[in-house]
């Protein structure tokens, strides 16, 4: 009785370990690093795929950055969306040292189906490689190389629409008789004679009510899900996932699972993340990241934000966090230099998109401090003379990585709120009291020194605790009372704090604790 | 959380707060006492051979003081200073427990042992020849019983002395059959794992299975037969260092010899996790938060945040069982940690509305005061002990306070939130009982309107002020409680169900 008394409420006294079967699961605290194909790396011989750009399409050298252009009416896209830096699958593939280098554990690629403009949301057949990029064979290559560097790969699945030049949009459209008819929503009351995404008229939404979309998407042994699986993709991002609703995403989910066991589905899910992780496995946790900016910002109070942070935890649940992504700059947002432009305030936020509950995404480029705002400013071409060990971005990103790999809790640790008032605080902790780690950070601009209350029962009095973060310079070991810790932090500063036992000639406090 | 949604409908569950009075071990008072340092004992001269050098028998009127390291002996000569106090001196000097209001007397080590502390045994099935023999242990007991207490006992059962019989035998010789009772190993400095560097306390080998049936797992081990002789519970030193599945074991074999027996551990962990593996631990956690809030270290909200964490995550039937302590023999004194008298007075008022058991070290009901070890250990100053120390005399107001008032026994907590000031609710499922506590640990005069989430307080009705009968308190409005406290100020509130005229609000409530 005792036993099933703490299971739920205490620390890992209880016999079995939740914390080994989340380190068995790539998709508990991964390092997930993001690749927009185009973008990533320049082609082997640009000459000749030079065709595969016809007008308006525009081919920019490796040097140029992206801005914005006009709108084409006749298209009806932007002149940016058509501009094209050439990498492909091949050179993304040739270039994946960089990522395995850096610690990363999952490649997510922005889609890379057949579709019209660069950014390929608006697909034309999702079960077609973009020429541009190669074919499914390239494709397969690409996830062989991956996983013989130990790498992940997810795709995006953008289910919701297709492209307007899409042929079987055309047919739909032109053909009152066509088996594509009600793949989509047509009508006269839409502008342009189809239900589009958020009135984007290039985007004509697919009718998901309609079973046989359903089966060619996720349901059928060929569907587009399943069949990249078996080509070797171990999960699925999707895009807009708030539009597909519970159910749809639950099938999928499920298709997925069926085909390939431990696979994920993480969605793109603008909403507070509770309810929809009963449907998908993940969510990109926008929620998380607006609670990170706001705290940094002094826009959010450290004692709110972090009981904010305990809420959530709460309602999505440990499991489903630690797969979703923490995301604080991707190809839809200005990049985290131009966020934060103060390195301390950057450092505070990246350390924090470390040490949160969750699979931190990586946007490429952020690692090399790579600038860059709003769209299309943050999808410039990556630049590979940065990758240098004198680059102080990317060895503070090495520093951040490593320090996941070497603290188990920080991966895989369930979240408890620390008591604090002026400082951001809380802990990672696993059925092992020596892998606690204590994050604290101080958002503000000026000195802070709290005392906070570290409700773990099986940290000892008298544990000196040390930061293994070493952003905080000369920073010394804080001692550790019955459950209160002493900190005082610089503007922005961030400690990680490991609990190091004394050297007492063979005596040790954690001999009977787990 | 559901602490609090249970709070709210109080007056359907009335049978939990029954149940929690007829468990002594909840709210108890707990007052401590070094047998020693206690009472002197009636005929010295007696038994001074009992005390041989390098051991030193002191006067009673002299204060201990630090002494230098003995590497013969590998302790301090404080360690084996000694006044004389006996356990017959002891029962001798029961009345001043028992009428100061006491339900638990709680004693430090009286097991065979070496030093003054006895933290070093030698033998636990025997008691110290300076302080008696097992069978003044059972009278003792039984005498506590006959006035309505319990006995409980310091059970140090993660080491010895080095002076233990069965530690020389087993280091003299590797074959001996007691050999892994400790953890001898040439890569210990001494040669066998000490605790915490303290070259005269081996650690136990709980691991072997024969040390855990000598001390608590056999019909006959320590921690069963003094049970059966009438002891009533064990404190349990450095019961951090046991870990939680031999604290379990511990416990459980408690309960088998004696239902309702308490085992409490000193853990200077945060609580939680270490219950119900024991029944209570003595709350380091809660005694550091008063005092930080004392010397402005934390702010009131904070603490209150901290309290509210703590009692959600320890749970009130464990909480009410745990010691609530602001001084004991490893700390300096209370009057020397918090020498201004009216925020010692607020922790002490905290100590006894705060969910718990008060434990009170012998001497700071008399106003003792001394700094760290040994100092905080000196003899009982037996002529402060009369009816006109205002220390004793807040003492007892405080404890019959708690006598007098079943929420702050055995009452449910609910905070009540405020910025500026530390305030929570005790209640039960009768509204009468309900005690409101308010205090400002500031150097401020704080004004602040607080509200009462406790939808039995009647709109207007009047407040009783328990520690000032004569001035009533301003009534709540509609839950709403306006307060003005001068500096480090406290207040304890309680609504007034008596009629007026023959009317009352609480008429179908009280």
């Amino acid at each position: 009785m005792a036993m099933a008394l703490l299971t739920a409420n205490s620390v890992g006294i209880a016999a079995a370990s939740p914390y080994e079967a989340r380190e068995r699961d790539w998709r508990s605290g991964a390092v997930v690093y993001q690749v927009i194909v185009d973008r990533f790396a320049p082609s082997a011989n640009l000459a000749a795929k030079r065709h595969l750009y016809p007008p308006p399409k525009v081919l920019r050298a490796w040097t140029d950055e992206p801005s914005a252009g006009p709108y084409l009416p006749e298209h009806k896209l932007t002149a940016h969306e058509l501009h094209f830096w050439g990498g492909d699958l091949a050179s993304t593939t040739a270039r994946l040292g960089h990522v395995q280098a850096l610690g990363a554990d999952v490649l997510y690629l922005n889609p890379v189906h057949l579709a019209y403009t660069n950014h390929k949301y608006d697909a034309f057949d999702f079960k077609a490689i973009s020429p541009e990029y190669g074919t499914r064979e390239d494709f397969r290559q690409l996830t062989a190389q991956a996983q013989r560097l130990g790498l992940k790969v997810v795709l995006d699945g953008v289910f919701n629409h297709m492209g307007r030049n899409a042929p079987i949009f055309q047919q739909a459209l032109a053909d009152a008789a066509s088996p594509y008819r009600h793949w989509f929503v047509l009508g006269p009351q839409y502008e342009g004679g189809a239900r589009a995404w958020a009135g984007v008229q290039n985007l004509p939404e697919l009718n998901l009510e309609n079973t046989e979309v359903r089966q060619h998407l996720w349901g059928g042994h060929d569907s587009v899900v399943r069949g990249y699986l078996r080509d070797g993709v171990d999960g699925w991002r999707l895009d807009a996932a708030y539009e597909l609703g519970l159910t749809y995403l639950r099938e999928l989910t499920q298709a997925a699972h069926r085909e390939k066991p431990g696979s994920l589905v993480v969605g793109e899910i603008v909403n507070y993340p509770a309810p929809w992780l009963s449907a998908i496995d993940a969510v990109m946790n926008f929620t998380l990241r607006e609670l990170v900016l706001g705290l940094a910002r002094g826009e959010i109070e450290p004692a709110t934000a972090a009981r904010m942070a305990d809420r959530l935890v709460a309602d999505a649940g440990i499991e489903p966090l630690l797969r979703s992504w923490v995301v604080i700059d991707n190809h839809d947002l200005p990049r985290i230099a131009n966020q934060f432009p103060d390195t301390a305030q950057r450092r505070l936020v990246q350390a924090l998109q470390f040490t949160l509950p969750g699979a931190p995404n990586l946007y490429y480029g952020a690692e090399l401090g790579m600038a860059g705002g709003g769209d299309p400013a943050n999808r410039g071409p990556m630049r590979w003379e940065l990758v240098r060990d004198d680059n102080p971005e990317l060895a503070w990103m090495r520093h951040l990585i490593g320090l996941r790999k070497a603290h188990r809790a920080l991966r895989v640790g369930d979240y408890r709120r620390v008591e604090s008032s002026r400082l951001f605080a809380f802990e990672r902790h696993t059925d092992r009291a020596l892998d606690t780690r204590i994050v604290v950070a101080n958002p503000s601009n000026a000195t802070v020194r709290e005392r906070l209350l570290v409700a773990n029962g099986l940290l000892m009095d008298d544990t000196p605790m040390v930061d293994v973060l070493g952003l905080v310079p000369a920073m010394a070991p804080i001692g550790f009372g019955p459950g209160f810790i002493t900190v005082e932090l610089p503007p922005r500063g961030v400690v990680v704090l490991k609990p190091q036992p004394k050297a007492l000639g063979g005596y040790n406090r954690y001999k009977r604790v787990p | 959380m559901n602490i609090n949604q249970s709070a709210h409908r109080p007056l359907q569950d009335g049978g939990r707060f029954t149940a929690r009075e007829a468990d002594w071990r909840n709210g108890a008072i707990v007052y401590q006492v070094l047998v020693d340092r206690f009472a002197p004992a009636a005929d010295l001269q007696a038994k001074a051979h009992l005390y041989p050098a390098p051991k030193r028998l002191r006067a009673w009127h002299e204060l201990p003081t630090a002494g230098h390291y003995l590497p013969e002996q590998r302790l301090w000569s404080h360690e084996i200073d000694f006044w004389g106090g006996d356990l017959a001196s002891l029962r001798a000097h029961l009345s001043h427990i028992s009428l100061l209001g006491a339900d638990v007397l709680y004693l430090n080590p009286i097991a065979h042992a070496y030093t003054n502390h006895k933290y070093d045994a030698l033998d636990f099935e025997q008691v110290s020849p300076e302080y008696g023999s097992r069978d003044d242990v059972a009278a003792l007991a039984q005498e506590l019983h006959a006035r309505g207490m319990k006995l409980v006992l310091d059970g140090v059962f993660n080491h010895m002395g080095r002076n233990a019989p069965r530690f020389v035998a087993a280091q003299a010789d590797a074959q001996h059959p007691e050999r892994n009772w400790f953890c001898f190993d040439a890569a210990h400095p001494g040669g066998a794992r000490v605790w915490s560097g303290a070259q005269n306390l081996p650690e136990l080998n709980l691991e072997h299975g024969p040390v855990r049936e000598h001390l608590w797992e056999h019909p006959n081990s320590v921690v069963r037969r003094y049970l059966r002789e009438g002891v009533d519970g064990w404190r349990l030193d450095v019961a951090y260092d046991i870990g939680p599945a031999y604290l379990q074991a511990l416990t459980q074999a408690a309960h088998a010899e004696k239902p309702l027996s308490l085992v409490v551990g000193e853990i200077w962990s945060y609580p939680q996790a270490w219950m119900p593996e024991l029944d209570a631990v003595m709350n380091f956690t809660l005694r550091e938060l008063l005092l930080r809030l004392a010397r402005g270290e934390l702010n009131a909200a904070t603490a209150g945040d901290m309290i509210e964490r703590l009692v959600a995550d320890v749970g009130m039937e464990a909480l009410l069982k745990c010691w609530l302590l602001l001084d004991n023999h490893d700390t300096e004194r209370l009057h020397t940690a918090v020498p201004d008298a009216h925020l010692r007075r607020l922790l002490q008022v905290l100590q006894f509305t705060l969910p718990g058991s008060p434990n009170l070290y012998y001497g700071t009901e008399l106003g003792m005061a001394g700094g760290a070890d040994p100092e905080m250990r000196a003899p009982m100053r037996w002529d402060l002990a009369t009816p006109s120390n205002p220390e004793l005399q807040w003492t007892k107001q405080l404890i019959a306070l708690r006598k007098g008032q079943r929420a702050l026994r055995v009452g449910d907590y609910r905070r009540i939130a405020c910025a500026d000031l530390l305030a929570f609710e005790r209640h039960t499922e009768r509204v009468a009982d309900t005690v409101l506590v308010v205090a400002n640990p500031s150097a401020q005069p704080v004004s602040s309107t607080l509200m009462v989430r406790n939808s039995m307080l009647m709109n207007a009705a009047p407040l009783k002020n328990l520690l000032q009968p004569d001035s009533p308190h301003e009534p709540c409005r509609a839950g709403l409680l306006r307060v003005s406290l001068p500096p480090a100020g406290v207040l304890v509130l309680q609504p007034d169900v008596a009629p007026r005229d023959g009317y009352t609000a609480y008429k179908r409530l009280a």
